[in-house]
């Protein structure tokens, strides 16, 4: 027993340093004065902290104690821009794809329908398709239609992965839910009451997780929007962010922006998570 | 007034006959058993007493309306389904008011209705309580508050005890039964328990593969099977069966088995005269001996199965076909002995 403990211990401390560690070098470097930036070997934390970076990326000027002035300049400026993209593109995607897969994978999970496993095969296809070997048809078909460089085209994109795997994903949460349809039924609900009223509230976390899923995706989508966003006004934040790679080093700049996109991603995985705990038992809120 | 009517029943599934034809009249107050093996349409058959099943063709009353096309919440009953379902993501008390919510009784009345179930079921503890986190115990209960507080002309179950352990159904058994008597409300209980069947109902209609093999109390069953199969069905230890011929002798009528004729009195071959061919006889009923006695017949004790207060003792023919006897705790048979099986045939069946 204490030798079980001891050994998951470590483990749990070699996985927490594993990952909070680059994300800490993120957050120092965010804080660290452009000298101390490049010095050698990098110091372990910001000894004088500085502001510029965090105040740059949002379109603030900022003057040092030495009375030096940082102005916002190129690429800083593109990030807030690029916040306010991904917020909007993150926000549809995600309400789009809930409000296509919970019918979907609800009806695939509870209803007997001709097609049904050709369909069924087909989102596993979807699913197991790289989503890159679709980028030149997509990107072909969104310049014949105007799409490219509009968040509209975006999100379509963007639903054409999360729709697919989410549904996938749900079918079988709600295969696993006790089927209380007979029981709402006896208690007067008409099909469509018992989706709304009962089975989504039953069916909550699972649903919670599902928008997690398509959120963090679409938050994160950098492959499609590098094609089709990238340099204009529909940027997204991983391109704005991206950006600052391709000019001469700004690790203040970069890191900072980094933090933006890091922290809504993980507010929204921090606010669910009871939800993720409770979809991974083996019954589901029974 | 009649409490539940069924008119030639039937209900297919694509070419599958789940109910080939029932008619049952059940009536007001009566606590209606419906026994049978698994997949014989004991659900099914609730099912369309529910208006959750669309029946094929026949017709069903409830308290002398018909219902046959109308939606369950419009036939004024009340279901309990197997494992006592409940809606696991709200409290015991939603789920309850969930029964009155579709419905247009008023909240004063909703309320009286529902303290009353709480008080009768004793469930005042568990209301803030979701189905996770209560016994099985508690779930039936609730189940039940959920059922009562419609105030329906039937309830109607489908094996809600099944899931709990023996124990519990035990001590819960006797409590539904207070519990319909106290509220005489008409209630159709579906079970593969014979059990069950045998302490709770006041009628028992006993099913196999989708019709009806008997109708009749739990006296009836019991002591004048209609079938062999509810011969077969009821009773533990089962029947034992003795096969052959009937044929009626110069000395009378006679069961000829392989071991020489078995004498059967003249009111059993009256009424089946000679299609029948085997003389069923209940465990208690038979007696074994050491020596062999006119009628008797040869089996080779199989094994002993001692229940404490008596013991059944399994004997093989030489065919191998099981019996089984009922005999007191010292019988002082052992394993291997041969021995030889009297019927009592004054309680003895002909089928
Ligand atoms: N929805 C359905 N579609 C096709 N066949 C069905 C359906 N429901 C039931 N059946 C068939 O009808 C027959 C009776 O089923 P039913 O569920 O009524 O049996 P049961 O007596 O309740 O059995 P159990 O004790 O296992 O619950 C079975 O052969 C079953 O396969
Ligand atoms: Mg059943």
């Amino acid at each position: 027993m204490r030798r079980t403990s001891l050994s998951l211990g470590l483990a749990a401390l070699v996985a927490v340093i594993w990952t909070l560690l680059p994300i800490y070098w993120i957050l120092k470097t965010a804080f660290i004065a452009p000298v101390d930036a490049v010095a050698f070997p990098a110091p372990l934390w910001p000894s004088n902290p500085h502001f510029a970076a965090v105040h740059n990326i949002f379109g603030f000027g900022y003057t040092d104690a030495d009375g030096r002035e940082f102005l916002p300049a190129g690429q800083s400026k593109q990030v807030i821009n690029g916040l306010k993209n991904s917020v909007i593109v993150a926000f549809f995607v995600t309400i789009i794809t809930l409000l296509i897969i919970v019918p979907l994978s609800y009806a695939f999970a509870r209803f007997e329908f001709r097609g049904k496993t050709a369909l069924l095969m087909a989102i596993l296809f979807s699913v197991a398709v790289p989503p890159v070997s679709t980028l030149i048809p997509f990107y072909i078909l969104f310049v014949k239609l105007g799409l490219t460089g509009t968040a509209l085209g975006l999100i379509i994109i963007n639903l054409t992965i999360t729709v697919p795997f989410v549904t996938w994903m749900l079918i079988g949460y709600f295969r696993n839910l006790p089927a209380v349809e007979p029981l709402a039924r006896v208690d007067g609900f008409s099909r469509l009451s018992t989706l709304i009223f009962i089975v989504i509230p039953m069916a909550r976390s699972g649903i919670a997780v599902a928008a997690i899923v398509s959120f963090l995706f679409a938050w994160n989508e950098f492959v499609f929007a590098t094609q089709l966003v990238n340099g204009t006004p529909a940027a997204t934040l991983p391109t704005a962010v991206s950006g600052f790679l391709f000019l001469q080093p700004q690790p203040g700049l970069l890191s900072a922006s980094l933090w933006i996109s890091i922290i809504p991603a993980a507010l929204v995985a921090f606010f669910l998570q009871r939800h993720i705990a409770e979809m991974n038992l083996v019954e589901p809120v029974k | 007034m009649s409490g539940i009517e069924i008119t030639n029943l039937r209900k297919s599934f694509g070419n599958v006959k789940a109910i080939e034809e029932m008619t049952l009249t059940i009536p007001n107050g009566v606590f209606c058993v419906i026994l049978g093996p698994s997949g014989c349409g004991k659900s099914t058959m609730l099912n369309c007493v529910a208006g959750l099943e669309d029946v094929t063709s026949g017709t069903i009353k409830i308290g002398g309306r018909d219902v046959t096309n109308l939606p369950p919440h419009a036939r004024d009953i009340a279901m309990v389904f197997q494992s006592s379902l409940l809606y696991p993501h709200l409290t015991a008390l939603q789920n309850v008011r969930m029964s009155l919510k579709n419905s247009d009784t008023g909240a004063v009345e909703a309320k009286r209705r529902i303290d009353h179930a709480v008080g009768i079921l004793e469930i005042a503890s568990v209301l803030d309580k979701k189905p996770g986190a209560m016994s099985g115990g508690q779930r039936q209960r609730v189940a039940m508050a959920k059922a009562i507080v419609r105030n329906p002309t039937a309830f109607l179950m489908d094996e809600p005890l099944a899931a709990l352990d023996a124990a519990l159904r035990q001590s819960l058994r006797p409590e539904l039964a207070a519990l319909q008597r106290q509220l005489g409300t008409t209630t159709i209980f579906v079970t593969h328990d014979q059990v069950e069947a045998m302490t709770l109902g006041d009628l028992i209609v006993v099913m196999n593969d989708g019709r009806v093999e008997q109708i009749g109390t739990p006296d009836e069953i019991y002591n004048n099977p209609a079938t062999k199969f509810v011969a077969a069905f009821i009773g533990s230890p089962p029947m034992n069966f003795f096969e052959g011929q009937v044929e009626d002798l110069n000395n009378g009528p006679a069961l000829r088995t392989q071991y020489g004729p078995i004498a059967i009195p003249r009111h059993l071959f009256d009424r089946m005269g000679g299609r029948a061919h085997s003389l069923g006889v209940r465990p208690q009923h038979i007696d074994i001996n050491r020596t062999k006695t006119d009628g008797s017949i040869p089996g080779t004790v199989f094994a002993i199965e001692n229940l404490g207060k008596e013991s059944v003792i399994i004997l093989h023919d030489t065919a191998g076909h099981d019996y089984r006897v009922l005999v007191g705790p010292d019988h002082g048979y052992s394993v291997g002995e041969s021995t030889y099986m009297c019927p009592d045939l004054s309680q003895a069946h002909l089928f």
